[in-house]
């Protein structure tokens, strides 16, 4: 990750994405489950796509899965990210919904269906982003 | 086949040159395409009553700028904001079964290259605001994971996708407008490094600026413009499909199977009807993808299939004979319809395929909208 990372990070105010940033912050994984359907929802959003309800609440994930998919990018193509290369997961997480990050331990280690665990990493004190290492 | 009085037909194409336009519009150059399209359908602009246009990814060239550039005064007008043109083309035999409009001019124009648009963008809203932050951007990087995985799950060896790329290369080479016509083995692909691995900037687009028209009008309307018109013989979409890059249908795209279905069922025909293939390819993964949900192949026999050459020159059936976006130009797909009228008309030069009746070209806008059309001659 680079200092100019600012420039591509999230508005960590979004009422819909304020909770999760701030549970990664504390070091948990969380996403909104419906109360009416009791679907959990993964990207953020104030309605049920199951259900149309814009009743939800946080739920505190187990932070681990599985690797869906994998890619690592050896040439910048964004400014803001100069540090290649580094491997982006998607990661199948044991409660259902798939979540991308970044895997700490980097290219050679990438495998789908390896088992991972989150890693929270603090890159400001607002900001910090869910990634995954090895669980083994 | 379904070919009735209000089918659509194009009766004119019209391009630009392809690569640098620097100090043009969209519009500027859509409007250039234009007006080489009313030269092909023998027209002027004063015939046309009808105007939708195709927005470029930074957001230039809607009907009321692309009207004004042109002075036309249509009935009806629109602007979509996907590109590929599959979506036009429908909205088109759409406008024409209504009645609205008789005679549209269909454009696209893009100076994203020397306006260096940002294709890996800056800060992501929605759902990219939670993938964007590691880094993962751009295009190669959805594609990277949808070949990975599409590899983990159906075996396809990186030399079997490298045909993708070598096969479009080969058919550049035949293409006097193609940017890319430097040859390229399979020793020079699988040298060149990983951009985002397991993809290389062989399987990437390439960035240009240009523009491509189309004239269309209803069947019993074409001979009045040309005696080689090319019919619109079936159609098929499906709309959003979710807007997250986070679910398995989304990244595998099989989806698409359903298009392909309704697609050969609408004009009534099978695959072995189709005389060449034209997927619009943003990366190398699309085309592996959609011929096999299109039904040419199964996920699992593709890539030998593709190791086998069927989508090469001379190939039994070819497959993006343009060039393609890999090597051609970067129009989104525009040119991919264009080539497959010119191989219906039979004037494709060098690149002709022995009598051409029917091509199926397939798109998709991101990973959630899809589209495929079924393009075939009047005696087919």
């Amino acid at each position: 990750m680079n200092a100019d990372v600012g420039a591509v990070l999230p508005n960590i105010e979004d009422p819909q994405a304020a909770p999760f940033w701030n549970a990664a912050r504390q070091g948990q994984l969380t996403m909104q489950r419906c109360l009416i359907c009791r679907e959990l929802r993964w990207t953020p959003q104030d309605t049920c796509p199951s259900c149309l309800s814009r009743e939800y609440e946080w739920e505190v994930l187990s932070g681990k899965g599985k690797i869906y998919s994998h890619c690592t990018y050896y040439r910048v193509l964004n400014p803001a990210f100069t540090d290649v290369p580094y491997t982006v997961v998607m990661v199948e997480l044991d409660e259902g919904p798939v979540i991308i990050g970044r895997l700490l331990n980097g290219p050679a280690e990438a495998m789908i269906d390896e088992r991972v665990a989150c890693a929270f990493s603090a890159i400001s004190d607002e900001m910090t982003l869910v990634n995954f290492t090895l669980d083994k | 086949m379904g070919i009735s009085p209000d089918t659509l037909a194009i009766v004119g194409i019209g391009r630009t040159a392809q690569g640098e336009h620097p100090g043009r519009t969209a519009s500027s150059l859509a409007v250039e395409a234009l007006a080489e399209a009313l030269a092909d359908a023998g027209i002027t602009k004063d015939r046309l009553d009808g105007l939708i246009t195709c927005k470029q990814m930074a957001g230039d060239g809607n009907d009321e700028l692309v009207a004004t550039t042109a002075g036309l005064h249509p009935k009806y007008s629109t602007t979509l904001d996907y590109g590929t043109c599959n979506f036009s083309l429908h909205q088109a035999q759409m406008v024409l079964r209504s009645g609205m409009a008789s005679t549209i001019a269909l454009t696209y124009g893009t100076n994203q290259r020397t306006d260096r648009f940002p294709f890996a963008g800056g800060r992501a809203p929605g759902a990219g605001s939670f993938s964007t932050p590691y880094g993962f951007a751009h295009v190669a990087g959805q594609a990277g994971m949808a070949l990975q995985r599409w590899r983990h799950l159906y075996g396809t060896t990186e030399e079997e996708f490298a045909h993708i790329a070598l096969s479009q290369r080969e058919w550049a080479q035949l293409n006097p407008i193609a940017l890319f016509k430097n040859p390229m083995t399979m020793e020079d692909y699988l040298a060149q490094p990983y951009l985002v691995d397991p993809l290389r900037r062989a399987d990437i687009t390439m960035i240009s600026d240009g523009g491509v028209s189309l004239i269309v009008t209803t069947a019993d309307r074409a001979s009045e413009f040309t005696d080689r018109p090319i019919y619109l013989a079936g159609m098929a979409q499906v709309g959003a499909t979710g807007s997250t890059f986070t679910q398995d249908d989304t990244v595998l795209r099989g989806w698409l199977r359903d298009v392909g279905d309704r697609v050969f069922e609408s004009a009534d025909l099978d695959r072995s009807d189709i005389d060449a293939v034209y997927i619009q390819d943003p990366t190398a993964v699309w085309p592996l993808q959609m011929l096999a949900h299109l039904g040419f192949q199964t996920p699992e026999d593709i890539g030998p299939w593709l190791a086998e050459r069927h989508t090469y020159p001379g190939g039994n059936l070819p497959v993006n004979t343009n060039g393609g976006q890999l090597s051609e130009a970067y129009m989104w797909g525009w040119l991919h319809i264009f080539e497959g009228v010119q191989q219906l008309r039979g004037a494709a030069d060098q690149r002709q395929i022995n009598d051409a009746r029917a091509v199926v070209y397939a798109s998709t806008f991101a990973f959630v909208k899809a589209a495929a059309s079924i393009l075939v001659r009047g005696d087919s």
